[in-house]
């Protein structure tokens, strides 16, 4: 049986106006860690904390699996900024994983610098399983940096 | 120049005739002035076409990767080249007992030739003459002579230790080699300088040079350290590059491969040198290395240390951290 209600819905969030610099939204995709970041975003909803509805999130095992990479392909494909979250170094549910995910936030964090390229586009954070608070401020910091920085344009405008 | 080429001769010619190696890498003359070519020496016919100079620029080392474990073999390299090499062992990739390393002390440097093609204008040139340290460049319609400081490699007007760190056989060399400017300059003075521009001159100088790259791989290619079977620009599953001419796809691979890079280049710059569109490619990789130093304190490599981003330190500074407030 065909689930008609849910075809309705789909339909009715599909973007039927073109995007323009006035009604523009952030859109943001967030790199959330299982075991810490993703379990303080779930606890954010579940005591109904209000956060900014701009971010998109995409569950990975561990801060240290995000490859930079997918973090510049967000950036070329259209998202206006990218953040990414895990546990609070020493809480790695795969005991390092974070301290190395960390060097690699570095590195990218200083070549975006030495490049000349706005670097509120990449956002990296610690968020524990127990602070859905935190995770719905440093969601609300990162939606009103990216609104400053405006459409990311950074690849588009080459 | 003589004595270094004696004493290789000698030592290459040992090895060979002693059966120590099954070959020696070295160079021989190009077919066109001022370019070498690698050179497989396996017999001691072979070492008379044997040449050292400052327009051998290639990085031999990435020949190395290409071999086979347990082979043992000879290999003439620079001090930038044998950082390279430390590299490859560190990472396992090659077996330090496999290759009998032939140190040569640096003079000057070896030449960019991207800096010569910039200073004639683009022309081509036939024939050059050496005087001292003055070039002449002869080419259908004109002549020039040029200093070897202005087309030495960026990496040897910065490089600070010419003398070969690892070594199975030192070659002699005479004692007042030292490099050609005359004060103490920063390792890091191009990067550092760079850093004094303002954000937006640093994207415009970005987009102006990135916009020449044909994406040509020359400078993957040339590299030492680029060592992937299938790098991820020619990977096809997932497809993260949609091989176009586009800008944001030439940013996308070098952003990528610098960060591939970062903390491991050794600053031979034979990116630098291979890229037929002058562009100063390596400058990226350079601050990285940088970065390593002013964050980790890692700049510096020897065998058995581990790689910067394969490692950590529980303390390693985390100012960038979005924080909640
Ligand atoms: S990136 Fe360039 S300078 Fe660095 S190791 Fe590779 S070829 Fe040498
Ligand atoms: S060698 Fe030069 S042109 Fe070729 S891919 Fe590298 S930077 Fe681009």
């Amino acid at each position: 049986m065909e689930d008609t209600e849910k075809t309705e819905e789909i339909q009715v969030i599909a973007p039927t106006d073109k995007v323009t610099d006035e009604n523009w939204e952030p859109k943001i995709i967030a790199f959330l860690c299982n075991w810490c970041s993703y379990a303080g975003a779930d606890l954010a909803g579940v005591s109904r904390i209000q956060y900014p509805p701009n971010v998109r999130v995409v569950r990975v095992p561990c801060s240290g699996r995000i490859n930079p990479l997918f973090i510049l392909k967000s950036l070329q494909v259209g998202w206006d900024s990218v953040l990414v979250s895990g546990c609070h170094p020493g809480d790695c549910h795969y005991i390092s994983g974070n301290y190395y995910a960390r060097r690699k936030f570095s590195v990218l964090d200083d070549l975006f610098e030495f490049m000349g390229i706005d670097k509120g586009r990449v956002n990296f954070s610690w968020v524990s399983a127990a602070e859905g608070a935190a995770f719905a401020n440093i969601i609300e910091k990162v939606t009103e940096k990216t609104r400053k920085l405006g459409p990311n344009r950074l690849f588009k405008e080459l | 120049m003589e004595q270094i080429k004696k004493s290789l001769n000698e030592i290459v010619k040992s090895l060979i005739s002693e059966k120590k190696v099954e070959y020696v890498f070295g160079f021989e003359e190009g077919t066109l002035p001022l370019k070498s070519v690698p050179l497989y020496i396996e017999k001691e016919e072979d070492i008379d076409r044997m040449i050292w100079n400052e327009y051998c620029n290639l990085n031999l080392v990435k020949f190395l990767l290409e071999e086979p474990h347990g082979k043992k073999i000879g290999i003439i390299l620079k001090n930038c080249e044998i950082r390279s090499l430390i590299v490859l062992i560190n990472e396992n990739q090659i077996n330090r007992e496999d290759i009998v390393i032939i140190g040569v002390p640096c003079s000057y440097g070896i030449i960019d030739f991207n800096k010569v093609s910039k200073l004639i204008g683009g022309k081509e040139f036939t024939e050059f003459k050496k005087n001292g340290n003055d070039y002449t460049f002869k080419g259908v319609d004109f002549e020039k002579t040029i200093k070897l400081q202005d087309i030495l490699s960026n990496s040897c007007v910065y490089c600070k230790d010419k003398n070969p760190v690892e070594y199975d056989y030192l070659v002699e060399a005479p004692i007042e080699f030292k490099t050609i400017q005359e004060e103490d300059i920063d390792e890091y003075l191009d990067v550092i300088e760079f850093e004094k521009k303002k954000p937006k001159e640093r994207w415009e100088y970005f987009k102006k040079e990135l916009e020449k790259c044909t994406l040509c791989m020359a400078c993957r290619e040339s590299c030492p350290l680029c060592y992937c079977k299938v790098c991820f620009i020619d990977s096809n599953q997932p497809q993260w590059f949609d091989k176009t001419e586009d800008l944001s796809e030439k940013l996308l691979f070098h952003m990528t491969r610098a960060i591939h890079l970062a903390g491991r280049c050794i600053m031979c710059e034979a990116c630098t040198r291979a890229c037929p569109e002058g562009i100063n490619i390596h400058l990226l990789y350079k601050k990285l290395r940088k970065m390593s130093k002013d964050r980790w304190n890692a700049d510096k490599i020897e065998l058995g240390d581990p790689s910067v981003l394969g490692s950590y330190k529980i303390d390693d500074p985390q100012e960038f951290m979005v924080k909640e407030d």
